[in-house]
């Protein structure tokens, strides 16, 4: 009971014809085994929808092919796949309300009445909008149809559900909320899920595997927490929020960031005198006072970040700045000097390219 | 396939015989004929009045129109749907009833006490009347789409309202503008009824005069001539038009928004004052000629009768029939039309809308030729080619409803494409990933959005149908007379008792089609925009402001 997706290569025509084609998605690997949902995490343009499209068949590939539990599904019609899609804009029937709406996969499975009746009413518990039944589609607030798309989705017990920037269509504030009811939903229902979005902290927070797309090719996947710990790239560590990121060498056990030096534990394997990049988030750091034994800082600034406030510090002569979570401590202010404390433990580093 | 067969017999056949007739009476190429026309000061002054009328009626309908467009693309007010909707009424109303109404309100006896019946004014007006909607909607409609915040900007950089209107307002609707010119210039050129009715024996155009010398001289080598001159001219004309279009330029001017409040409401009583001003002059003088030719028609002798209306049910001299069974062949013809229109235009309208490429965009185009094409000039061809072996339909009564078929079918084509490429494929492919087939899909979502647009669609082409005069009074046999053939022979006999007759029969015919102007705007209400077909569940937006200048596509008239 496993999506695997090998080597799968999408080319459209080109826009012009200095060139005639565009590769989308070049030679993907992906295995997704079941209950998992896997997050494939990008900026856009990067190959994710054409990913999903592939998977779906509604987009024929080019070259590689796509099992299910060993079954090659690549020229199956989509139709046949029993496979759930969700858009991002939802794409709700206009002329069926929230009823009809979650009941066309049903009918579709030829399913009786009485059958199409109890599983629909069984979806709107689901997503807790029993009341809803009767409304028409634009009486639905956003979050509202969002619901009910993946009712639809859900209610014919699809073997692999595939999302398309489920929330993206939504603004922030509903989106923090609906990311806990829907990661609590896709758990509740057990699914398998493919789950795609360009917004990180929606990924972080659903997916158990992270996929990271680049340019149409898979860029680093692993689980969630490991990818997010270990980004191999300066791409991944940027885009998971390693803001802070520094060309280093290995010297001596030590990595040498100009202005400061860290200890390299295991990241000594990239070899001595080898340039690396050295990334970490702003909460890796932890300021101490101007005697302590790491580098000093002066601060520069105080940026509002939600609920917590960032620190960016100017380091060693030249221009480089660490941003620091400073939690809301209302010290150290602007101009004072002090002397910064970064956890190796929570260090990446990446060969540099 | 089969809409291009259709088109190829009833449209290509027959422009290609006044091509040949014109051009080659005999068989050989002889341009005897076109000398002999070239050289008549007569023919030459019915080209000259042709062209000078339609630049005319052209200029005073613009003008007569932005008032009103400009309320329309500025201010939202109650009733502003409905009154925009009404515009509609005017535009499709047969021709022959707005000369019925406009005889009886600018001639003798009229409740404006002036004559102006054979003379240029009581045309210019009439051609406004007809014409004046379709600046009003299309260059309304892409006024309510500017951005106000261009204007803002503007303003805020120093620019006086007057100069705003001159440098940002003004060339970002030039395109609605020029669109509505072309359309109004097309529909003038052609006008044939309003001409024919009211113009009397000293005005001619060259649609005119292409009757006249079929029917009443039996010169058809001159008539062919004559309608083979007005293609050049209207073809020269929208290729003039076609290059003064600044869409072809790279950078269109102005930005417009969809789906975002445009419009303000009144504030301040100089603003109702002047909206209220324009709507009630503008609709009063739409409203007036109808209006009126209801009530005449009830009247008779300074008191209220149906002894009109009881006098379509008599036979008499005027028609070989009596003129109810006119109006029952009209509906008959008008059904039929539907049908085959609804069927052939429902099939291009799937080929077109469905497919892409070039071959697709020719189709497209081509399927809009008789729609530049002037009535006359299709039922002309259709009669000098149907009248000898292997086809000869002359004795047939389906040539009509043949003929409004192929004058409906472009219409038909314009309200379902953007209907069909309106849908949001993504519907098609949730439905395919719900498990749907091909065919259930197309079952399931298709059929179903595009069951209101191809109703309004089917009403367009009964009303075009019901109206149809031009290519008619070509065609038509006295045994099988139209509504609107009727309503002419009515009107050009003398006696009050013909001019009752015809108020009572205009009433009719006005009335059925105003009926399939509400199923249009009521049930394709989508098409301009509105209503709960609207394929994306989440664009909404105020109504009025993302619907493309419809008009503008499917310009024409019955």
């Amino acid at each position: 009971m496993t999506l695997e997706v090998r080597s799968l290569t999408v080319r459209f025509p080109g826009p012009s014809r200095r060139d005639p084609e565009v590769t989308v998605l070049d030679t993907v690997d992906l295995t997704v085994p079941t209950g998992r949902i896997v997050s494939v995490l990008g900026p856009s343009g990067s190959g994710k929808s054409t990913l999903l499209r592939a998977v779906t068949g509604l987009v024929r590939p080019t070259a590689g092919t796509v099992h299910w539990d060993g079954q090659d599904l690549t020229t199956v019609p989509p139709d046949r796949r029993g496979f759930g899609l969700m858009f991002q804009d939802h794409a709700l029937f206009p002329h069926r309300d929230v009823a009809a709406n979650i009941a066309y996969g049903l009918e579709m499975k030829g399913l009786d009445r009485r059958t199409v009746a109890s599983r629909v009413a069984a979806m709107l518990d689901l997503v807790g909008l029993d009341d809803r039944a009767g409304a028409r589609i634009d009486q639905l607030s956003g979050g509202e149809q969002q619901r009910i798309a993946l009712a639809r989705a859900l209610a014919p017990e699809p073997r692999l559900l595939l999302l398309d920037e489920p929330l993206g269509a939504l603004d922030r504030v509903l989106r923090d909320r609906l990311v806990n009811d829907l990661a609590r939903m896709l758990r509740q229902v057990g699914t398998t899920v493919v789950y795609v979005t360009h917004d990180q902290d929606e990924a972080l927070a659903i997916a158990d595997h992270l996929v990271i797309l680049r340019r149409g090719r898979i860029e680093q996947e692993g689980p969630t927490e490991e990818v997010w710990r270990r980004p191999r790239s300066e791409f991944v560590g940027r885009f998971l929020g390693m803001t802070n990121t520094f060309p280093g060498r290995i010297v001596g056990g030590r990595i040498d960031l100009g202005w400061t030096t860290l200890d390299a534990g295991d990241h000594s394997r990239a070899g001595e005198g080898n340039p690396v990049t050295v990334m970490f988030r702003p909460a890796a750091v932890v300021v101490e006072g101007p005697e302590g034994p790491g580098p000093r800082a002066v601060l520069r600034q105080r940026q509002i970040r939600g609920d917590r406030i960032q620190g960016v510090f100017g380091v060693g002569p030249g221009d480089d700045v660490v941003h620091v979570d400073l939690g809301l401590a209302t010290e150290p202010a602007v101009g004072d000097t002090v002397t910064l404390m970064i956890d190796p433990a929570q260090v990446a580093t990446a060969p540099c390219p | 396939m089969v809409p291009a067969g259709f088109i190829a017999v009833l449209f290509v056949w027959p422009v290609t015989r006044i091509i040949a007739r014109g051009l080659a009476p005999g068989g050989a190429l002889d341009l005897g004929v076109f000398g002999q026309v070239a050289a008549d000061d007569h023919f030459r002054g019915v080209v000259w009045f042709t062209i000078w009328l339609a630049l005319v009626s052209t200029a005073v309908t613009l003008v007569a129109g932005m008032p009103a467009a400009w309320i329309l693309g500025r201010f939202s007010f109650r009733g502003r749907s409905l009154w925009r909707s009404a515009l509609l009424v005017p535009f499709v109303m047969p021709t022959v009833v707005v000369g019925t109404a406009f005889v009886d309100l600018l001639g003798r006896g009229g409740i404006l006490g002036v004559d102006l019946r054979d003379t240029v004014w009581a045309i210019l007006i009439a051609h406004v009347f007809f014409n004046v909607a379709v600046v009003i909607r299309t260059v309304g409609d892409s006024w309510a789409r500017l951005d106000p915040a261009q204007t803002e900007v503007a303003r805020v950089l120093g620019a006086s309202p007057w100069k705003v209107f001159r440098s940002v307002t003004l060339p970002s609707l030039a395109p609605a503008i020029l669109a509505a010119t072309a359309i109004v210039f097309l529909f003038s050129f052609t006008s044939f009824g309003v001409v024919l009715i009211l113009g009397g024996p000293t005005h001619s155009t060259l649609e005119v005069e292409t009757y006249l010398q079929t029917t009443v001289f039996l010169n058809l080598d001159v008539a062919a001539v004559l309608a083979l001159t007005q293609m050049v001219l209207i073809v020269t004309g929208l290729t003039l038009a076609a290059r003064l279009d600044p869409n072809r330029r790279a950078h269109p001017v102005g930005t417009t928004v969809t789906g975002r409040q445009t419009l303000r409401r009144i504030r301040t009583a100089r603003q109702r004052l002047g909206v209220t001003a324009v709507l009630g002059l503008t609709g009063l003088f739409l409203a007036l000629p109808l209006t009126l030719l209801a009530v005449r028609s009830l009247r008779s002798d300074g008191g209220w009768t149906l002894e009109h209306y009881r006098g379509l049910a008599e036979g008499g001299t005027t028609l070989f029939v009596s003129p109810v069974s006119a109006v029952v062949n009209s509906l008959m013809f008008a059904v039929g039309a539907t049908l085959v229109a609804t069927v052939v235009g429902g099939l291009a309208a799937a080929a077109v809308g469905y497919g892409r490429g070039a071959a697709v965009k020719l189709t497209d185009a081509a399927l809009m030729l008789p729609l530049g094409t002037s009535a006359a000039t299709v039922g002309f061809g259709i009669l000098i080619t149907f009248d000898r072996p292997p086809l000869d339909l002359r004795a047939s009564p389906w040539l009509v409803p043949l003929a409004h078929a192929l004058i409906g079918i472009p219409f038909v084509v314009r309200l379902l494409v953007p209907a069909i490429r309106r849908i949001d494929p993504r519907l098609r492919e949730v439905a395919t990933t719900l498990g749907a087939s091909p065919w259930r899909v197309w079952t399931t979502i298709d059929a179903v959005l595009l069951r209101r647009p191809l109703v309004a669609a089917a009403g367009f082409a009964f009303a075009v149908s019901l109206g149809e005069f031009g290519a008619t009074s070509f065609i038509s046999r006295p045994e099988f007379p139209t509504a609107p053939v009727a309503i002419f022979r009515f009107l050009s006999r003398p006696g009050p008792a013909n001019l009752g007759r015809a108020l009572a029969m205009s009433t009719i015919l006005m009335v059925l089609t105003a009926l399939s102007v509400t199923i249009i705007e009521f049930l394709g209400g989508s098409e301009l925009g509105r209503g709960p077909s609207s394929a994306t569940p989440t664009g909404g937006g105020s109504p009025t402001t993302q619907e493309p200048p419809e008009m503008a596509a499917t310009g024409g008239r019955p």
